[in-house]
């Protein structure tokens, strides 16, 4: 496999996976979040 | 070459990549380590982190052109290809370190997984991880898929100095494996402040620290209208290099960009002066014709091996495409002026588009016909085809006994090797230089 071929697919991989677990985050726990941040 | 000597660059990366993992495994690593999937997670994103960190540090020690290297990767041109992957290779380790680290908080439930997610926003030490990965995607993207003009893709390279800053930053600040163990913590220090120390060698002081050879234009000449020569004539010392070799060169003239460039030597050892052969192919290149007698020159070098003397077999057959011709240019005039070994024979394919294409081919045409030992087979590809393996295996009746050199555009010289290894060619007999940096 070629190195470029290898970094798109992880580049793939990490902002699905990523993406996925914050969307469902921010969909669940909104609130807390909004605390968290507040300085 | 034995085996070990062909790799032996590459081992020794893989090896010092290897050593914060061997390390961890030793002084860190519990049975339970790997007892669970959340466990296995942690320890294998942990490792990822240990050995990106140390791949994306040895990757600025390949990229500041040392003297050791060459040896190592058996050319400076072979040690940017392995580089161009160490780059990759760290990009894709230091990617899934944060994703696997947060695979193993969602094993224990989304809320503690977003939880870490949200901590890389207002932690500092984890923050400058996230910042110093975000650096190096946009970087390595750039780097990957974009074709990017030279000086702009140049840029693009500095700027890593500040991933790697952030990034080693995180590493030292971090409370990890790395702040407990003192020898993974001293091995990591020691790749970092040997890291920091070449890009302060390349990079920062680079007008100070890197050897250079101060040399001026003494002429340029207009080869066509796409080629031109430019001879450089030395203020002081002269560079010492092997026909075939090539050098870094910076033109401190108006309308040039200061930057250096590589390009092949044409000129043999024994002239007094420098020479190199310019094929316009961007907007640097193209300024060079503007390039007047006097204009200071500063060369870097020399490097490779892709000489006649390197290779060890006296028999070669070389194929050049197009501007490609340069290095075999400087070869074939200094075996013109030297005593050469008896049992030399070599074979030139110059091929090119269209006759008018093929610079110097004059001047190549008088040496094959003043030695024996040189065989000039110049190639017209519109007239006769795309060349390929079956042709040069047809019109040269003792090839298996010759080593093969190519130079030229690298989808010409990927296919040639390819057919060439099919028609039965040892893979370890054919030299190919691949200097592609983008279009210059």
């Amino acid at each position: 496999m070629k190195i470029k071929t290898a970094v798109t697919l992880s580049l793939f991989v990490f902002f699905t996976v990523m993406v996925a677990i914050t969307a469902a985050y921010v969909a669940l726990y909104h609130e807390q979040i909004s605390e968290t941040l507040k300085f | 070459m034995t085996y070990l000597s062909k790799y032996s660059g590459i081992a020794i990366i893989t090896i010092l990549a290897a050593v914060p993992g061997i390390i961890w495994a030793f002084q860190a690593a519990t049975p339970n380590s790997f007892s669970s999937l959340g466990s296995a997670a942690l320890s294998v994103g942990k490792l990822l982190g240990l050995s990106g960190m140390a791949l994306f540090s040895l990757n600025f020690i390949l990229a500041a052109r040392l003297k050791f290297t060459e040896p190592l990767f058996r050319g400076l041109n072979r040690a940017y290809i392995v580089h161009h992957f160490v780059g990759g290779l760290a990009l894709i380790f230091l990617l899934f370190h944060p994703m696997l680290l947060t695979l193993q908080y969602l094993t224990i439930s989304l809320s503690a997984a977003g939880s870490f997610l949200l901590s890389t926003l207002t932690e500092l030490d984890k923050f400058l991880g996230e910042l110093a990965l975000a650096t190096l995607v946009l970087l390595l993207v750039l780097t990957f898929y974009v074709k990017l003009p030279y000086q702009f893709w140049k840029l693009t390279h500095k700027f890593m100095g500040l991933a790697y800053f952030l990034a080693s930053l995180h590493v030292l600040l971090i409370p990890s494996d790395v702040s407990v163990i003192p020898l993974l913590r001293g091995y990591m220090q020691t790749l970092i402040a040997t890291a920091y120390l070449c890009i302060l060698y390349r990079t920062v002081f680079r007008q100070f620290t890197v050897p250079r050879f101060q040399y001026k234009v003494a002429n340029v000449v207009q080869v066509n209208p796409q080629v031109v020569e430019i001879t450089m004539s030395p203020i002081k010392q002269k560079m010492h290099y092997r026909s075939g070799q090539f050098v870094f060169v910076e033109f401190r003239a108006r309308g040039v960009r200061w930057e250096d460039h590589p390009f092949s030597i044409v000129s043999e050892p024994a002239e007094p002066n420098l020479r190199i052969t310019v094929k316009s192919v961007g907007d640097f290149t193209e300024t060079l014709k503007l390039l007047q007698a006097g204009a200071p020159v500063f060369v870097e070098g020399p490097f490779g091996q892709f000489t006649f003397q390197s290779i060890g077999n006296p028999k070669q057959l070389w194929i050049a495409g197009g501007i490609g011709i340069t290095p075999f240019l400087g070869m074939v005039r200094e075996l013109e002026k030297e005593r050469v070994p008896p049992a030399t024979s070599v074979i030139l394919y110059y091929v090119v588009n269209k006759p008018n294409e093929a610079v110097f081919l004059e001047e190549l045409r008088a040496i094959a016909q003043k030695f024996s030992f040189f065989k000039l087979v110049p190639y017209f590809s519109e007239q006769q085809g795309r060349i390929n393996g079956g042709i040069v295996e047809e019109g040269t009746r003792d090839l298996a006994e010759r080593d093969i050199l190519l130079c030229g555009p690298p989808p010409m010289m990927y296919a040639l090797r390819r057919q060439l290894v099919s028609l039965g060619i040892n893979n370890q007999k054919i030299h190919s230089e691949e200097f592609s940096l983008q279009e210059s």
